[in-house]
């Protein structure tokens, strides 16, 4: 028994010692493989709730702190491989994936502005990050904006710190009142990046938009969308090839929703 | 979205409250099939396939869902974004109701 233990152990060595080292992506794959199979189970039982509360509660309770676990677990694989391809994708992972803000996400926004921020490949995450819950989130778009040394990356790490900004104006009056300094500092930035890079192009919009472009339409946003505004007219069609328009249902509250299954 | 929305346009009834959407997916049916398998029973316009239809590009929608509350006037009450917060968004609605 004890010979065959030994056997054993020796082969399985020599199997390690035969393979090459296992690269460090793979590393990653394999930890967002076994985050998938855990989580699966806890996100089909969230779907067949009975009701909302019910899938509040297995989201809250079950599907946060797991997410909370490997977060911490993807920014210790960072930390073996700093400054790494694969830190980039597991501090990705530990900020987009955690749709709450929590302090494991925090960190790993802390430490992609450390690490990142100059990294020319950094523009699609900035465009994720301004829907990030983190108070982190600025910090991170201000240094890409600051510190990036490829012009066109840097630009549009400035693009989307102005749309985080704008980002942070919402909810009732009370709420956009206490962030309406947001607003102020998005125009100022939007029409400085227009007047001095308004060529440059936001290659992290599907499809792309140049700067001055999309900041026309953000400046639009800020200005005619706000609070206290009135809604411009909609126009089309429904499912069924009825037109209608938004003005038909003046006199009722109407809540708008831009949605889409996909 | 669907569960809260859903309940909402249920509580809502005999109210003067109306639930609209912009729809960005590829196509009417498309839109159709969703509405009938997921009980959608509020009408959504169609944004010509896609997320930079007209509707969606003149109100520069960037995220889904996006939601804006209108009063009975035409006036924007209310925004929010990405991760809807649904109590506030509940709270607002009644408040414009009573109002």
């Amino acid at each position: 028994m004890r010979l065959f233990a030994t056997f054993a152990l020796l082969a399985g060595l020599l199997a390690i010692a035969a393979e090459p080292p296992k690269a460090a992506d793979d590393e990653v794959k394999a930890l967002t493989d076994e985050y998938e199979r855990l989580a699966k189970p806890i996100i089909h039982a969230s779907q067949d709730a009975a009701n909302e509360t019910d899938r509040e509660r297995i989201l809250e309770h079950d599907l946060r702190p797991l997410i909370r676990r490997f977060a911490s677990r993807f920014i210790e694989l960072a930390g073996k491989h700093p400054g790494k391809p694969e830190a980039l994708a597991a501090l990705t992972w530990a900020v987009t994936e955690p749709e709450f803000a929590c302090p494991e996400q925090d960190r790993a926004i802390d430490i992609l502005a450390r690490d990142f921020a100059t990294d020319p490949g950094i523009a699609g995450l900035c465009k994720t990050i301004v829907y990030s819950p983190s108070p982190r989130a600025g910090s991170f778009l201000t240094a890409v904006w600051q510190k990036n040394s490829n012009a066109d990356v840097r630009v549009q790490g400035g693009y989307f710190l102005g749309r985080y900004w704008h980002e942070q104006v919402k909810g009732d009056a009370a709420q956009q009142a206490a962030n309406a300094h947001f607003d102020q500092e998005a125009e100022k930035l939007f029409a400085d990046l227009a007047a001095k890079h308004g060529s440059v192009n936001l290659t992290a919009l599907k499809p792309p938009l140049t700067v001055a472009e999309a900041v026309e339409k953000d400046l639009f946003e800020i200005r005619h969308l706000a609070l206290g505004k009135a809604a411009p007219e909609i126009t089309g069609q429904d499912a069924d090839g009825k037109a209608f328009k938004l003005s038909d249902y003046r006199g009722k509250v109407v809540l708008l929703d831009f949605w889409g299954q996909w | 979205m669907y569960p809260h929305e859903r309940s909402l346009v249920k509580k809502m009834q005999g109210k003067p409250f109306v639930l609209l959407g912009v729809n960005s997916d590829p196509s009417k049916e498309f839109l159709r099939k969703v509405q009938e398998r997921e009980h959608l029973a509020w009408r959504s316009w169609w944004d010509e396939g896609g997320k930079r239809g007209p509707i969606s590009t003149r109100w520069n929608i960037h995220a889904w869902p996006t939601i804006y509350l209108i009063d009975g006037r035409g006036i924007i009450c209310y925004k929010d974004s990405q991760g809807v917060q649904t109590h506030d968004l509940d709270k607002a609605i009644d408040s414009l109701i009573k109002g």
